[in-house]
């Protein structure tokens, strides 16, 4: 997952946007549905490092895969610190997400899905078996971010968001939630800068992290209200 | 001789590259001062009617445009006449920071839905935007339950004041050495103004009206 993500951030880095699938719910036009699956993502989690200037990338090919090992190490120190099976971002999302829609009118089925997929092709995969009238699915990925070598780590939730219907396979809600580090000109809906959890460097985010953990928790909270607001019907 | 101005002209050009752009406190400047001059209109029954953009498009909402006292607010609009109702479709409007990186004007548009007769019949401020990358954006639907509706209308300069926070930039140099120069890139933090400004672009976009 760290690879995929570390090119996704990258990419996002040297091209200054990336495009966004987005559709708007209709609410009015949602009044029938009760029912909803809610895909839970179960594969491991881990978090990411990006430096977005990092002083090796400008240094040719080489320079750049020095840049992408760098930062992956300094994600798997990240990961060892904030230790997925206490932190649980996944099953935070699933668990408030799940509370949040009941609160907001819907019937909720959990349907658990181990793989790292995106959340249209995680539907795709669920439709045959489910047997209400829409699935949700969402694809989150949590790093620490900073512009330069010299400047703060802030945290970076991403969140790709999927609802569809269950007979017709029709894309009725997609977007893509951002919380943190602001990359100018993304194109995401973009929640919060995550101020409260800055930290100086690497060493501060590992001795910290009870304080990195909740600058996570606190990008997972703003996604999980954004999506509420988005499908609430009333 | 002659080649020699055109190369100093375009070493210029290679060092200093394109213009810079106006700073957002410059433009907000030259929003107020348009708005100050301009006389509004006294009924928008007046006010030049453009059809809703089939496709994605770009509009400014300026001084080129006609003004209109909203409550107690005076702002330059446009106004758009909706092709009559037949099914479900979205208008997503949005609108982006112009200016400059560390000084910034953004454009916050008000939507409002009016009758044949210019009744409001919904408005949507500033409270019911998202934030998409460096900027707003908005989506409404017209349902079965809004078939009165047949304009909407997007006027600006309802908030003034501006907000300062820090942002991310990513700087590159270029850095001549005897074995040729090369594009060096790094991080730094710095605080950037962004100024509510009464005039500026917005994109409008429709989903769900067949393309004629």
């Amino acid at each position: 997952m760290n690879k995929i993500f570390i090119s996704l951030l990258i990419a996002i880095s040297l091209t200054g946007c990336a495009s966004v699938s987005k559709q708007a719910f209709n609410k009015e036009n949602s009044k029938h549905i009760k029912t909803l699956t809610l895909a839970k993502q179960e594969a491991p989690e881990s978090y990411g490092i990006n430096i977005v200037a990092h002083p090796a990338a400008n240094f040719g090919l080489v320079g750049g895969l020095i840049a992408v090992a760098d930062l992956e190490s300094k994600g798997s120190i990240l990961t060892k610190a904030l230790d997925p099976k206490s932190t649980k971002l996944r099953e935070q999302l699933s668990l408030k997400l799940n509370e949040a829609l009941n609160k907001a009118g819907y019937s909720i089925e959990v349907v658990a899905h181990t793989e790292e997929k995106e959340p249209t092709a995680m539907i795709a995969g669920l439709r045959s078996k489910s047997k209400t009238d829409v699935i949700l699915a969402t694809n989150i990925n949590a790093s620490y971010i900073a512009a330069g070598p010299t400047t703060p780590y802030y945290p970076y939730v991403r969140a790709d968001v999927a609802l569809a219907d269950v007979q017709s396979g029709k894309i009725l809600y997609q977007d893509t939630i951002t919380y943190g580090y602001a990359f100018p000109n993304s194109k995401t809906i973009h929640l919060g800068t995550g101020s409260d959890f800055q930290f100086e460097n690497i060493d501060k985010l590992v001795e910290q992290k009870d304080k990195a953990r909740a600058g996570l928790a606190a990008g997972i909270e703003a996604i999980i209200n954004q999506v509420t607001f988005d499908l609430a019907k009333n | 001789m002659t080649n020699h101005i055109w190369l100093k002209y375009g070493l210029l050009f290679l060092l200093a590259g394109c213009a810079n752009p106006p700073t957002g406190s410059q433009i907000v400047a030259q929003g107020t001062n348009a708005l100050e001059k301009v006389e509004v209109h006294q009924s928008l029954a007046q006010a030049p009617v453009h059809p809703l953009p089939i496709k994605a498009i770009k509009v400014s909402i300026d001084n080129k445009d006609t003004a209109f006292h909203f409550g107690t607010k005076k702002a330059f609009f446009k106004l758009f006449r909706l092709p009559p109702f037949k099914a479900p479709y979205s208008i997503t409007i949005s609108s982006q920071q112009a200016g400059q990186f560390a000084n910034s004007a953004l454009f916050i548009p008000t939507l409002i839905a009016l009758d044949g007769q210019f009744k409001v019949m919904r408005e949507y401020n500033e409270t019911k935007m998202i934030n998409r990358g460096n900027g707003v954006e908005l989506t409404v639907f017209i349902n079965p339950s809004n078939s009165n509706e047949e304009y909407i209308l997007i006027h600006g300069g309802a908030l003034k004041g501006k907000i300062v926070q820090s942002m991310p930039l990513i700087q590159t140099s270029v850095i001549a050495t005897p074995y040729g120069s090369f594009a060096y890139s790094s991080g730094a933090e710095i605080e950037g103004v962004i100024h509510n400004s009464p005039i500026g672009s917005i994109e409008i976009e429709q989903r769900g009206l067949p393309e004629l």
